[in-house]
C-alpha cells in the first residue's frame, strides 16, 4: 500500500554517477577492508608522516584496516588501467572517532580521479564547476583555496557557493608523482587531478539535514521523506 | 595556532585591516579559523538616522540608529556627528574598556547604548567626537573586524607549513603575499665572565639523529615573574606563564618558531652534555612529575648520572629551572623530524616542541633563537653571557631544484612567463640561479618541481587560473554490477520498502544473539568505545535493531544492500525485514520479485522471528519475517542481458521536515471523498497547517459505494512532533481540529471518528 522509500545517500550517489559519466568517468567500486599499503604508502602518507595524524584509523586484529578514504581503490583502478581514463569512486570510509551531532565514525565519500597527458588545475577547476552546477543548480560557484593532502601537490579545499553562502565541501589536487608512480604509471608522462567528497555532508547542505546521526539513526520519520 | 596582530607588526607593519588580511591568508596560504579582537563583538555598525535635542540637558543630544536590524535611540553629548553617517555602536551587555555598557536613563531619556571614540575603542587618543565610520561598512558589522585595532588570529596552518608556526613565520608569509621584505635584526650580545666550556662540554653521539646542537651558559640569573608584556603576550596566544627564564623559551617558540630548553646548569652532573640514544631500562621524571619509561627509539640530552631531558620533546625534573637556580643553560637545536615523531609516539606525548620538530624547524635559524633568548634572559632575568658557545653540527646544504618552467604551466593551465615563476619564487624565499631554484632551509616542504608549483600557484592565485575543458571518451564497458545492485533496490523500494544504512560493526551481545562464530568475524583492535567491535558478517542484526526504534509504526517494511565481512571475504549482502499484517505475505512477494526480475534461480528462504530473539531485541510485533541474500552470487546466477540491466535515475524535488528528538504523538484521521480527489494534494494540504505535523502516512484507499455513490475511504496516520520538547496532548488536539475542518471544507470530505 504505502510507497517505499530510497535512502537520501543512494539519491546522492546516484545523481553524482550521471553527472560523471557524462563527463567519461568510469565508475568502480574496492574493498572496504585493505592494507596499509594500498591505504596510506601508496598514497605517500608513510607512517612517519605527520600527515598520519589527520587521520584515526580503525586498525583489525589481522593487521588490515578500514579504509579512511577510498583512494585504495584508485590505486588499485589505475594499476589495473592505461591512460587516458577517469574513474569515480563511491564508497563507505572509515574514522575511528566518537561520534556527535557533526561526527560519525562511518562516511560515505565519492572520490574522481583523471589521468591523462597534460592535465591542469584547470581541468580541475572546469569539472567540479560544472558538476556542482549540476547538482546544486546554475547559480553554484567554486572557489579553491590552497591546502594539504599528501596525495596531491598542489592541494586545495574546494568551497561552493550554495544559497548566499560560501560552504567548504571537498578537498582536490593534483595527484603528487609519487602516487602516479605508485599506479605503475610513469608521472614524468602523465599528470592527474583528484577529488573527494563527504556524502553526508552534501546530503546535509542539500537538504537542511543538522544531525549527522539521522543517516544511520533508522528511523522510518527520517528514511520515508525520501521517497 | 594563535598569532596576535601587534606582535606580527614586530616584523612587519602593515595596514590591512583584519578582514582583508585574514581573507588574503585563506585565498593564498591557510585557513583562518576565526579573529578575535580587542574590541568587543557587540560593537557594531549604526547608521544615524536622526538627531533631536535632549528635552532636559543643552550639551545632549538624542541620536537615533539603525544597526541593520532594528533601531534605537542613544543619549549622546557628542558635537561632531551628523545624520547619515555610520558610527560605532556599543549595544547594550558589550564591554567597552573596562565597563558593561547598560540600558541607561540620561536626565530623563532611555539610551539604549552607546556610540564610541576612538579612544573608548582603544584604537586611538582622539576623545573629541565619535569615531565615524567609512560609509562603506556594512550595517550590523563588527566594528573590531572591519578596524585596524589588535586581533588575534587563530589559523589552520597544514602539516605542510612548519615554517608558518610562529610569529616571524606567519609575518615572513604575509611579507610574500604582499611582496614586501621582512628582516630579523642582528643580535648582539655582549658576554663577560668565563668561557662556557670552562664548566660545561658537548658530546653527541647520534649525528643522524641530531645535526645540530648549540647551547650557551648565563650565570647570575635571578629566577622571578616576568614582566607584564612577556605575560601578556604569552597569555593572549594560550600559554601559562611560569617564571621569566621558562616564559622566554616559550616566547622564543611562538616567536620565532624554535623550541628551546633551559637546564640549571648547577645541577648536571658531570661536566659534559650528551646527546644520545636512550639504553633500555633508562627512565625520567620529566617536568610534568610523570615517571616515564625510555627506549632505544628515544633521544634524550643526559649528564653522569642519565637522562635530564627528551630530546625534542620535554625536560627533566632533574635539571628543570626552579627559584633557586642562578645559572642557566640555554639548549637549542636540531632533531631529526622522524626521530622526534617516533620517540613522541612511543611516549605517547606531543607537546609545542615536538610537533614544530616533526614540521620541520628551520634549520638555518637555529643559532639566532638561541642568541635572541639568551640576550632577552640577560635582560630581564639579570646575569652575565658566559664566552663561547656549545657546538655541533652545521646547518645542511640548500636544496635546489631544477625549474621546469613548461611543467609549471602545464599542471597549473597558466601561461607565465618565466620571468614571472622565477619572481614569485623569489617572494617565497628562493634564490634563482640559471634556472635552478635554491629553495630557503625554512621550507623543508619544497623538494620537487611541483612543490614550486604549488606556490606559483597559490601566490598568482587560483581564481586566476582559467577553467579547461575536460574531452574525455565515453566509457566503454560499464560497470554492470554497480548498476544490478541498484537495480535490486528498486525493486523493493517498488514493493513498499524503505531503505535503511546502518554500520558496519557489531557488538559482543550481536554475536550471541545470532551465535555467530568469533573465529570467522574481523576484529577491531583498537576501539575508543569500552566495548570490543567486529565487523558485521551479516546485515541482519542491524536491519532488526530498527523494529524497535519504530513501534509507532503498525508496518515495517524495510531493507539494506550494503557490505559484509568474512575472515577472507568481502561481499554485498542484501537483507530485508517485513513486520506487521501480511508480512509474510509482502515479504515474499518482493523476494520473488526480486529473483524473477533478475532470471536467477537462487533461492534463499524466508525465516520468521522467534519469540526468544524478538523478547531480546525487545520487540513487540506480531509477525516478524526476513530474508538475507548475497548480491555477487544472485550476479552470478542472475541470466539478464547488460542492456536489461537499469535504474531509476530521476528524483523528485523533496522538502525534508527535521526528525524531532523527542516522541511523535501519532493519530489516525479518515475522510470519506470523492475518489477522483488526489491523496497527494489532501497530504500538501495537512502538511501546510503546522509546522509540527512530521508526516502524513496513506493506510487505506478504498473507493466503495458503500460510502456514497463515487466515493472513497481515505485514511492517514498523522505524525506529530515538537522539535523542542514531547508534543502534548492538548497541542495534538489543536492539530487535529484544524485538519479536520480544512480538510472537510476543501474537498467536501466527510471525517470519520476512531
Amino acid at each position: 500500500m504505502s510507497t517505499g522509500s530510497y535512502h537520501p545517500s543512494t539519491i546522492f550517489i546516484r545523481e553524482a554517477v550521471t553527472i560523471l559519466k557524462e563527463m567519461g568517468f568510469d565508475l568502480f567500486e574496492g574493498p572496504e577492508v585493505d592494507n596499509e599499503w594500498y591505504n596510506f604508502d601508496a598514497i605517500n602518507m608513510p607512517d612517519d608522516h605527520p600527515a598520519r595524524d589527520m587521520q584515526d584509523t580503525f586498525w583489525l586484529t589481522d593487521g588490515k584496516l578500514l579504509r579512511t578514504q577510498t583512494s585504495n581503490c584508485q590505486i588499485r583502478y589505475g594499476k589495473k588501467h592505461k591512460p587516458p581514463f577517469a574513474v569515480m569512486v563511491p564508497g563507505k570510509t572509515y574514522r575511528n572517532e566518537a561520534t556527535d551531532a557533526r561526527h560519525e565514525n562511518s562516511f560515505i565519500q565519492i572520490e574522481g580521479l583523471y589521468v591523462d597527458k597534460n592535465v591542469s588545475v584547470g581541468h580541475l577547476k572546469f569539472t567540479l564547476e560544472h558538476f556542482f552546477k549540476k547538482m546544486f543548480g546554475n547559480d553554484a560557484k567554486t572557489r579553491f583555496r590552497p591546502s594539504f593532502f599528501p596525495f596531491v601537490e598542489p592541494g586545495f579545499e574546494v568551497d561552493v557557493y550554495h544559497q548566499g553562502e560560501w560552504l567548504e565541501l571537498l578537498g582536490a589536487g593534483m595527484v603528487h608523482p609519487k602516487v602516479i608512480s605508485n599506479m605503475g604509471i610513469d608521472p614524468k608522462k602523465y599528470s592527474g587531478f583528484a577529488f573527494g567528497m563527504g556524502v553526508e555532508r552534501m546530503l546535509m547542505i542539500k537538504y537542511g539535514i543538522d544531525d549527522i546521526r539521522d543517516f544511520r539513526s533508522g528511523d522510518l520519520r527520517f528514511l520515508k521523506q525520501f521517497s | 595556532m594563535k598569532v596576535l596582530k601587534s606582535w606580527l607588526q614586530d616584523y612587519l607593519k602593515f595596514n590591512t585591516s583584519n578582514e582583508e588580511l585574514a581573507e588574503k591568508l585563506s585565498l593564498c596560504s591557510f585557513p583562518v579559523d576565526s579573529i578575535e579582537t580587542d574590541i568587543d563583538k557587540n560593537i557594531v555598525v549604526a547608521k544615524i538616522l536622526a538627531i533631536k535635542e535632549h528635552p532636559d540637558a543643552d550639551k545632549l543630544r538624542l541620536v537615533k540608529i539603525d544597526d541593520g536590524e532594528n533601531s534605537y535611540e542613544i543619549v549622546c553629548g557628542a558635537s561632531n556627528i551628523e545624520v547619515g553617517q555610520l558610527v560605532p555602536f556599543a549595544r547594550p551587555g558589550s564591554r567597552v574598556g573596562d565597563h558593561t555598557i547598560k540600558e541607561a536613563e540620561i536626565r530623563g531619556v532611555k539610551s539604549q547604548g552607546m556610540l564610541c571614540s576612538e579612544l573608548e575603542l582603544r584604537i586611538g587618543d582622539d576623545h573629541t567626537g565619535i569615531l565615524i565610520l567609512d560609509n562603506k561598512f556594512k550595517l550590523g558589522r563588527a566594528v573590531g573586524e572591519l578596524l585596524d585595532s589588535d586581533a588575534i588570529f587563530d589559523l589552520d596552518i597544514t602539516p605542510n607549513r612548519g615554517d608558518c608556526l610562529s610569529h616571524f613565520g606567519v609575518a615572513r608569509e604575509i611579507s610574500a603575499l604582499y611582496s614586501r621584505s621582512i628582516v630579523r635584526p642582528p643580535i648582539k650580545l655582549s658576554m663577560s665572565g668565563k668561557q662556557i666550556t670552562d664548566k660545561v662540554s658537548l658530546k653527541v653521539n647520534d649525528i643522524t639523529a641530531c645535526p645540530q646542537y648549540m647551547a650557551r651558559l648565563i650565570e647570575g640569573v635571578k629566577i622571578a615573574e616576568s614582566p607584564d608584556w612577556i605575560k601578556k603576550r604569552l597569555d593572549l596566544v594560550g600559554i601559562s606563564s611560569i617564571n621569566n627564564v621558562v616564559d622566554i623559551t616559550n616566547y622564543i617558540l611562538l616567536d620565532l618558531g624554535h623550541p628551546l630548553h633551559a637546564f640549571d646548569a648547577d645541577k648536571i652532573d658531570g661536566d659534559t652534555v650528551v646527546v644520545r640514544r636512550a639504553k633500555s631500562k633508562e627512565n625520567i621524571e620529566s617536568i610534568d612529575h610523570k615517571q616515564r619509561k625510555l627506549a632505544q627509539d628515544n633521544l634524550v640530552i643526559a649528564d653522569a648520572k642519565g637522562p635530564i631531558a627528551i630530546a625534542g620533546i620535554i625536560g627533566g625534573v632533574r635539571s628543570e629551572i626552579t627559584n633557586s637556580t642562578t645559572d642557566v643553560i640555554i639548549e637549542a637545536a636540531e632533531f631529526d623530524r622522524r626521530v622526534i615523531r617516533k620517540s613522541s609516539k612511543l611516549l605517547g606525548l606531543a607537546t609545542e616542541a615536538s610537533h614544530r620538530f616533526e614540521r620541520g624547524i628551520d634549520p638555518g635559524g637555529v643559532e639566532y633563537a638561541l642568541n635572541k633568548a639568551v640576550k632577552l634572559i640577560s635582560e630581564i632575568a639579570g646575569g652575565k653571557i658566559s664566552f663561547g658557545i656549545l657546538k655541533h653540527g652545521e646547518k645542511g646544504q640548500s636544496i635546489e631544484i631544477d625549474i621546469n618552467y613548461a611543467g609549471i604551466n602545464k599542471l597549473l593551465g597558466t601561461n607565465l612567463s618565466a620571468h614571472d615563476i622565477d619572481s614569485i619564487l623569489r617572494r617565497i624565499g628562493c634564490e634563482i640561479k640559471e634556472g635552478r631554484a635554491i629553495v630557503p632551509l625554512y621550507r623543508s616542504d619544497i623538494s620537487i618541481w611541483q612543490d614550486l608549483a604549488e606556490e606559483v600557484g597559490r601566490i598568482f592565485g587560483y581564481q586566476n587560473i582559467d577553467m579547461k575543458k575536460v574531452t574525455t571518451k565515453r566509457v566503454k564497458n560499464e560497470n554492470i554490477f554497480f548498476k544490478f545492485k541498484e537495480m535490486l533496490k528498486d525493486i523493493l523500494i517498488e514493493n513498499g520498502f524503505s531503505e535503511n544504512l546502518s554500520y558496519s560493526f557489531i557488538r559482543n551481545d550481536e554475536i550471541g544473539i545470532y551465535h555467530f562464530a568469533k573465529s570467522n568475524l574481523l576484529k577491531v583492535s583498537n576501539s575508543c568505545e569500552k566495548e570490543d567491535l567486529y565487523l558485521r558478517p551479516s546485515l541482519i542484526p542491524l536491519l532488526l535493531k530498527t523494529i524497535s526504534k519504530n513501534q509507532s509504526f503498525d508496518r515495517i517494511s524495510v531493507f539494506e544492500l550494503g557490505s559484509a565481512f568474512l575472515k577472507n571475504r568481502e561481499k554485498f549482502n542484501l537483507a530485508a525485514l517485513c513486520c506487521g499484517k501480511d508480512a509474510d505475505r509482502i515479504l515474499d512477494k518482493s523476494l520473488q520479485a526480486l529473483l524473477k526480475k533478475t532470471r536467477s534461480g537462487t533461492l534463499t528462504k524466508i525465516t520468521e522471528l522467534d519469540q526468544r530473539t524478538k523478547d531480546m531485541l525487545k520487540i513487540r510485533k506480531r509477525k516478524c519475517f526476513y530474508f538475507e541474500l548475497c548480491v555477487d552470487d544472485l550476479n552470478s546466477n542472475s541470466r539478464l542481458a547488460k542492456s536489461e540491466i537499469k535504474y531509476k535515475v530521476k528524483f523528485p524535488d523533496i522538502k525534508f521536515r527535521t526528525v524531532s528528538k523527542y516522541p511523535s504523538v501519532v493519530r489516525d484521521m479518515a475522510f470519506i471523498v470523492n475518489k477522483n480527489i488526489k491523496v497527494r494534494d489532501v497530504e500538501k494540504t495537512i502538511y501546510s497547517l503546522s509546522q509540527n505535523i512530521q508526516m502524513v502516512e496513506l493506510f487505506d484507499e478504498f473507493p466503495s459505494d458503500k460510502f456514497g455513490k463515487g466515493n472513497k475511504n481515505i485514511a492517514f496516520h498523522i505524525y506529530l512532533q515538537d522539535l523542542k520538547s514531547t508534543m502534548k496532548f492538548e497541542e495534538s488536539d489543536k492539530i487535529i481540529t484544524a485538519i479536520r475542518k480544512t480538510v472537510t471544507k476543501i474537498y467536501k470530505a466527510k471525517p470519520r471518528d476512531f
